[in-house]
Parts: C-alpha cells; sequence; structure tokens
C-alpha cells in the first residue's frame, strides 16, 4: 500500500514537472476538457478580415515574449503547422494553462477571443516553415 | 472516507515532524534592522547580501586552489518547474529561506537542506490570468519576519521561526490593474520598500513602502509624474513605470537608490505619449522615511525601445573621494552618477551591439542620434533587443579585485510598431504598441558574455564567450572566485583575476536565479538556484530553435569541499 502510495506520488509528482516549460507548451486536447469551449463562433472564422483581425490582436498580446511572431519558435509552442482543434484554441486562449499561459477571459471580450481563434487556426492549418 | 482518514493522518506525521525541526532550530535569531548592516560573513541577509549590492560573498575558505574538491552537499526541489527558479536566497544564522514559482517559500537547515518549514501561498485565481508570474525573485528578512510581494498584489511577513503569517496586506488590486509583485524587496530601518510591475500595462506603478512590524502602507510613490509637460494629453494615466527589482541603499547619506521601468505603451507610434515621461526609466532617489524624492536621473528621456532602469542594480561605491552611484540600464550602457545628487559622472557601453542611438554623452549622458522605431507597420532592426543589453540579473562587485563581473548580451531585433488603444476595463490589458523578433548582429552571430570590468571606467580586465547569451545573476567570493550559471545548466567557479575555468558541474537545467555564498559552522557552502524559465526566453527560440526544448527545472543546488 505505502509503496503503490510512493509509486502514485512519483508518479504524479513527475507528471506535473513534465508539464512545465515556458508559456504554453501542452497541446493536448485533454486539458481543454471541463473549460469553455466557447460554443459556436460568431462569425466565420476563415474570414480574411477576421483572421486579420486577430492577427492584430495576436502582435498586441501574444508575440511579446510568448508566442513566436507569426506562430513561429518559441518557449511556447510553435503555432505555425500545429494543427489544433478549434474549441481547444478557444479554450486555452480564455482559460490559459497550468504551464504560464495566461488566460484572457477577464481581460478580452468574447469576439476577440473568438478573433485570436480565428488567427492561431489560420496558422495551424498552415504549412509549417 | 480513506482519503480524508489519510490526509489526517499525513497531517499529523507533518506537524510532528515540522515541531521536532522546529525545536532543532529554536537557536535562529530574529533578524533585526541593525543586523542587516552588521555584515557577517556568515549570512547572506538580503537580496543583494548587502545594501550597496555588490552580492559579494567575504567567505575564502572555497578558493582557488581548492574549488576543484566541491562537490554537492545537499539539493532541494521547490516542486514547481513553471518559469523555473528565478530567485536567490537567502541564509541567516544557518537557515536558508527561498521563495520558488507559485510563490511558494522554504525555510531549509543551510548544513543539511532539511526542511523547517514551508509555506505554500493561497493565490487568487486571477493569477491565472497575468503576463508577470509565476515567478518570484527573491524575499527580504528583518524584524523575525521573512517578506515577499505576491503575484496577486499582497506583502506578507511570515514567522522566521514558524513560517506563520505575521500579517498580510493587500497594497495593488490585481483584479483591476493585471499589476502585482514579483521583485524582492528591500528592508530598510522598520520600513519594507517594494515596487510593482506596470512597464507593459496601461497604469501607474508605484513604490511603496510598509511597516515591517505590522504591514501598515507607510507610503507609496508614483512613478508617473504629474505634469502634462512630460506626459502630454492623457498619456499619463496609462504611462506604466513601476519599480519591479530591488534598490540598494546608502545608510550615511540616507537614501534609498530604486530603478524604474519603461513607459507604456513600450513603442510609440508617434504621439502616443509626448513628453520626457517622467519619471521612467530612470534611478530615483527616495527618502527611506518618507518615501521623497530627492534626486531623479532619467537614463532613457522618452524611452522609445523598452530599455527601462528598473532591473538593474545600483552598486554603491567611493572612488577617489566621490560617492558613486553604478547602475546597469537595460539598454546595455551603465551609469556612473554621483549618488549624492545624481549627477552623470561616467556612461560607459557592456555592448558593443547597439544602434538605438550612436552613442550617449559619457559626461551629459545625452542620448545622442536616437533612432526610435516609429514607422507603423514597418520592421525597424534595432539593437539591444528587448531582452537588454542585459536583462534584470545581477552582476557582483568584488571590493577586494576592484572588479565588476556582469553579464552582456550582443543581440538584436526587428521592431514593428503597431498603434494600440489601451485597454483598462475590465482589467488592464498589455500594452506594448508593437512586437520583434530577435535577429543576429550585423556580420555575425549573437553571443553572450561575462565580462570582468572596472565598474567606474568600464575598462575590461577578462571576458567568456557563450553561445546563448546568459542571463544568470552573479557571485563573487574573498576566496578570487567568481561563480556564475549558464542557459544549459553548467555552474562554473572562475578565477577572479584572470577569468581561467576552475570548476563546473551540471545541473541539468539552466541558470536563471542568483548563486550566493554562506557558512555554517565554520564550513563554507556556494548555493547555487537552477531552474531555466524566464520570460525572455521565448525570445530565444527565433535565433537558437533548441532553446525551446531545454528542460526547465527548479532546484537549489548546495555544494561544499570534500
Amino acid at each position: 500500500m505505502r509503496s503503490s502510495k510512493l509509486i502514485g506520488g512519483l508518479t504524479a509528482a513527475m507528471l506535473l514537472a513534465g508539464v512545465g516549460i515556458g508559456c504554453l507548451l501542452d497541446h493536448s486536447p485533454g486539458f481543454a476538457q471541463g473549460a469553455n469551449t466557447g460554443g459556436a463562433p460568431p462569425f466565420d472564422l476563415t474570414d480574411s478580415k477576421v483572421v486579420g483581425e486577430g492577427a492584430q490582436l495576436f502582435r498586441q498580446s501574444c508575440t511579446a515574449y510568448c508566442h513566436g511572431k507569426d506562430g513561429g519558435p518559441s518557449r511556447a509552442p510553435k503555432l505555425r503547422g500545429s494543427k489544433l482543434e478549434r474549441s481547444y484554441v478557444y479554450a486555452r486562449i480564455s482559460k490559459g494553462s497550468p504551464n504560464g499561459m495566461p488566460g484572457f477571459e477577464a481581460t478580452m471580450p468574447r469576439e476577440n477571443i473568438w478573433k485570436l481563434v480565428a488567427y492561431v487556426l489560420s496558422l495551424s492549418n498552415a504549412e509549417d516553415k | 472516507m480513506r482519503t480524508r482518514t489519510s490526509r489526517y493522518t499525513t497531517l499529523t506525521v507533518v506537524l510532528l515532524v515540522a515541531s521536532a525541526l522546529l525545536a532543532c532550530v529554536a537557536h535562529a535569531q530574529p533578524t533585526g534592522a541593525s543586523r542587516l548592516t552588521s555584515d557577517d560573513p556568515n549570512n547572506w541577509p538580503m537580496y543583494h547580501r548587502t545594501y550597496d549590492a555588490f552580492r559579494y560573498s567575504p567567505l575564502a575558505q572555497i578558493n582557488k586552489t581548492n574549488v576543484k574538491d566541491l562537490q554537492v552537499a545537499w539539493v532541494h526541489q521547490s516542486g514547481v518547474v513553471v518559469q523555473g527558479l528565478e530567485s536567490t536566497p537567502l541564509v541567516i544564522d544557518g537557515v536558508m529561506y527561498y521563495i520558488a514559482s507559485n510563490n511558494r517559500v522554504f525555510a531549509l537547515d543551510g548544513a543539511t537542506g532539511k526542511e523547517i518549514w514551508h509555506y505554500y501561498t493561497k493565490l487568487d485565481p486571477v493569477v491565472t490570468t497575468l503576463f508577470f508570474q509565476p515567478y518570484n525573485r527573491g524575499l527580504a528578512a528583518g524584524h523575525g519576519n521573512v517578506y515577499f510581494g505576491t503575484l496577486d498584489g499582497r506583502v506578507i511577513a511570515l514567522n522566521m521561526k514558524t513560517g506563520k503569517e505575521t500579517w498580510v496586506t493587500t497594497l495593488l488590486d490585481t483584479k483591476k490593474c493585471s499589476c502585482n509583485f514579483t521583485g524582492a524587496p528591500l528592508v530598510v530601518k522598520d520600513k519594507v520598500i517594494l515596487g510593482q510591475t506596470a512597464g507593459e500595462l496601461p497604469i501607474q506603478g508605484k513604490i511603496f513602502a510598509v511597516k515591517a512590524a505590522t504591514g501598515e502602507k507607510a507610503w507609496e510613490f508614483n512613478t508617473i509624474k504629474n505634469d502634462p509637460k512630460s506626459w502630454g494629453g492623457e498619456s499619463g494615466k496609462f504611462g506604466g513605470g513601476g519599480g519591479w527589482m530591488t534598490g540598494s541603499y546608502d545608510p550615511a547619506l540616507n537614501l534609498v537608490y530604486w530603478g524604474t521601468a519603461n513607459p507604456a505603451p513600450d513603442y510609440d507610434w508617434g504621439g502616443a505619449r509626448p513628453g520626457d515621461n517622467l519619471y521612467t526609466s530612470s534611478v530615483l532617489a527616495l527618502d527611506p522615511d518618507t518615501g521623497q524624492l530627492k534626486w531623479y536621473y532619467q537614463e532613457i528621456p522618452h524611452d522609445d525601445w523598452d530599455y527601462d532602469s528598473g532591473l538593474g542594480e545600483s552598486l554603491v561605491m567611493d572612488r577617489d573621494g566621490k560617492k558613486l552611484l553604478v547602475h546597469q540600464n537595460k539598454s546595455g550602457f551603465v551609469f556612473v552618477l554621483d549618488r549624492t545628487n545624481g549627477k552623470v559622472h561616467n556612461v560607459w557601453p557592456m555592448t558593443h551591439t547597439y544602434n538605438f542611438v550612436k552613442s550617449i554623452d559619457p559626461k551629459t549622458g545625452e542620448l545622442i542620434g536616437r533612432n526610435p522605431p516609429r514607422e507603423v507597420g514597418k520592421p525597424t532592426f534595432i539593437c539591444p533587443w528587448i531582452a537588454g543589453g542585459r536583462s534584470w540579473n545581477s552582476g557582483s562587485y568584488s571590493p577586494k579585485s576592484k572588479l565588476w563581473y556582469n553579464t552582456a548580451m550582443e543581440v538584436c531585433e526587428e521592431v514593428t510598431v503597431e498603434k494600440q488603444t489601451p485597454v483598462t476595463e475590465p482589467a488592464a490589458g498589455l500594452f506594448f504598441g508593437g512586437d520583434q523578433v530577435a535577429k543576429h548582429p550585423p556580420g555575425g552571430e549573437a553571443y553572450g558574455h561575462l565580462d570582468a570590468r572596472d565598474p567606474v571606467t568600464g575598462e575590461r580586465k577578462w571576458t567568456i564567450h557563450f553561445k546563448y547569451p546568459p542571463i544568470g545573476s552573479v557571485l563573487s567570493t574573498a576566496g578570487d572566485l567568481v561563480f556564475h550559471g549558464d542557459l544549459e545548466g553548467v555552474v562554473r567557479a572562475y578565477d577572479g583575476d584572470s577569468g581561467a575555468e576552475l570548476w563546473h558541474f551540471r545541473t541539468g537545467s539552466g541558470h536563471r536565479g542568483g548563486p550566493i555564498s554562506y557558512s555554517v559552522n565554520g564550513k563554507q557552502y556556494i548555493a547555487v538556484p537552477s531552474g531555466l524559465g524566464s520570460l525572455v526566453l521565448g525570445l530565444y527560440p527565433a535565433l537558437w530553435p533548441e532553446v525551446e526544448h531545454f528542460p526547465a527545472g527548479s532546484a537549489i543546488f548546495v555544494f561544499t569541499l570534500k
């Protein structure tokens, strides 16, 4: 019993240790379970105007020290070519992650979060450079 | 039910163990303010060890001859590796105190590493919405307490012996300002002084003092001057600033020296914040008793590059009968001031890679040939990068060798300025006014270095080259040694006179915190925080993609002689 607890604790510690570097590293969709996934988007996420406005928000809030410019490499995951799911991206932007990525739902209107989702998905679906 | 019972059992065991350990450390004496000026060589009682910010240990048991025999005495893991381990430990009367991410505070037996107590701060969930988190750079001690600023805008005093709260004071409305405390406070007499984050936020950053005994706010200093000539229009309402790192103190002059952060937005597209934007990117001399401004020197008037003054230590030193203050600015330039009045004595560059100005007049401090990125939507090539010619890690000055051991980064960037409207409702949003990507300098590869220099003239005696610009603080000792850890997780001891490497150890994760030295029962120790993490690391992979995969960590490695 004691050894199973020990192994359990050790496993948990290793899992905790494994998650944390940089602003955002975990791409596991499982993390978003139970989080707000945004429901239906209020506009077409492939609309170039929406994507452009999302890009501007991304430059203002996401690329200073965390994500790479245009979704390029950083300590946070490279978004370009990352093939992310819409609900996961919304949940991650609104709630953040335990790896240090801040959640934006307190500082950003829902519509703007969706614009960011549109831009991140455009990077995610783009060819990796 | 089984789980609850198990928890109670565990709690009981923890309490029993804690009680036993507390009995073992009953010899630990409260640290009064007078002890902070006594310079007991065995202790490291404040962030920079002494009020002059030298980060120098007078211990010499470990020296050039025997440093090769250093071995690990013990290791302590904080348990949270997010953003690594950025802090500098304290040691007082054989007990080590340190703070890790998520405001975890530990008291450890300095000889064995055995935990005496820990305090895991219960943080407001708002912390997960902040840009500046979950790291912390250090504690302060005095009056029987250890003090720290929290990620959710409070100051907490813990009893040094028990780890129990003495008092808790809320200074910031973090839910509204998105600001907090990440730097180590400074205890001066009966006050605890600390500054807030604000430089990238549309708010007004302040420096605070609270009473050490009660936590009652004593004074606050607004780093945004209420002056329409300095802040055109309403720009001052969103001016940023603040003082997020730790100042120094001259007891003889009774002046605290505190660097202030950059104005917001970081980049000005032209007309964003007309004026010189006082008191941002400045060094302040404050009366610690009242918070009254005695003098200021603005190193970067109307800062166009995020070259803040908040990050650099202020060395308090005398030379040829002159009372000097040597301050590292983020631009890479070092400003040597008369610390009685703030007049410029000299200005010299730690780096050779800069184009934000053609030069800075060493006699007047004037920025000559400014090169501000102003054209909206068009990239402008700027050196140094936003991480600076040096980051917030500290150098170390040895009064024995008369050398300042300090790091530097030779890296550039492309800045693209973009107009931005400040967001303050329902909470402050980031206010950069542009973005950037790291670039190699013209004609060569970006790199970093550790130098030994004269702090007043800048004359260089030796230099060590690093592929990855280092961001760890430096320790020098009376054993003529210099300790410094690199980005790849190797801590080294150098000959302070020649720069020759004498010893190294791979800790397994990069270095961002501050190594220290202390002594317990006549035995000298070197303590090295290891754990890679930092906001600035996000800038590295654009030039060095492999840095994305450098492992995080959060541990204190303590070394001693065999």
